[in-house]
């Protein structure tokens, strides 16, 4: 597998986190997800990904959207976690913070046995 | 005004085709939102849809797990569904196994018939010996008449034929829906 490949597919994965966070955090509408993700370069997606992502999870029902009229300009579908999507936002950050800390130690214990 | 973003959802309308109506507009409606969203932030409208990537594309990865999502309508249990698959699959099987090759062989002697049929009443016409046109009784065509009889003759050959290859066709198309109905077959590749 090429290096590209692998991190197109980790991030994958972890973009589903990320979005259900985001939501968590306040309910939010696509271009304000686009541009919230944009603010950390690993993250950033194409918003070609973003909103199929988006219509997977309601249909899901892990999260809502409700049309809102804005103040100016169009109406915007925001979307917050459902019960469902509180659940699986919580398994999947402990599951991420198990992980990942996992996969920092298996790399420190490598690069000691390189150096020693 | 740039009709650039009308052709783009227009192209992802009619992409999204398979999805519900409610699904399909509501999608659409919402790409509109961001398109018109990007352009009040003061994004050249070409960016906006760039990033966005090819309607088709898009349409694509929003159908891609559609079919596995949605569950199918009075599904039923998974023994249930295994037994009815089997007993489907081996009884059109049995089915097929005559079906098939006497439709085949119906369909393609009936085609040759009806292109050798002509050729052989225009010997016949010419005098050429061995050609018998009649029935059982011994009577049998003038020969002046053997084109015009072979010609009738072959029409209804073709006929035979043109029934046997739409029988064909449709046994086949309704056994390939049966299995599609039987497997969970996806539609969309990923």
């Amino acid at each position: 597998m090429r290096a590209g490949e692998w991190s197109s597919q980790i991030r994958r994965g972890t973009l589903e986190l990320c979005v259900l966070a985001l939501i968590a955090q306040k309910p939010r509408y696509g271009y304000d997800l686009v541009t919230a993700l944009e603010r950390w370069k690993p993250l950033a997606t194409t918003e070609g990904t973003l909103y199929p992502l988006l219509r997977r999870l309601q249909r899901e029902g892990k999260v809502e959207g409700s049309w809102q009229e804005s103040v100016a300009g169009p109406p915007r579908k925001y979307y917050q976690l459902t019960p469902q999507g509180r659940d699986l936002l919580e398994r999947m950050t402990a599951d991420w913070t198990q992980l990942s800390e996992a996969v920092r130690e298996t790399l420190l214990t490598e690069e000691a046995k390189s150096h020693g | 005004m740039d009709d650039a973003p009308a052709r783009y959802l227009e192209e992802l309308r009619s992409n999204l085709r398979p999805l519900p109506e409610d699904e399909r507009s509501d999608a659409v409606r919402e790409i509109e939102s961001h398109i018109a969203e990007g352009q009040a932030d003061g994004r050249p409208t070409a960016v906006v849809l760039a990033g966005l990537g090819d309607a088709k594309t898009l349409a694509r990865a929003y159908m891609a797990d559609y079919h596995l999502r949605v569950p199918r309508e009075g599904t039923l249990g998974s023994v249930s569904r295994f037994v009815l698959s089997s007993a489907f699959v081996s009884g059109t099987g049995l089915l097929s196994l005559f079906v098939v090759p006497m439709l085949a062989l119906l369909t393609s002697l009936a085609g040759v018939l009806a292109v050798v049929t002509p050729v052989l009443g225009v010997l016949r016409t010419f005098g050429v010996p061995g050609i018998v046109m009649g029935d059982a009784s011994g009577w049998q065509v003038p020969v002046v008449w053997s084109f015009p009889a072979s010609v009738v003759l072959a029409a209804a050959f073709a006929v035979l034929a043109w029934a046997g290859y739409k029988l064909l066709r449709g046994y086949l198309w309704l056994v390939l829906a049966g299995y599609r109905r039987v497997l969970p077959i996806r539609a969309v590749p990923r």
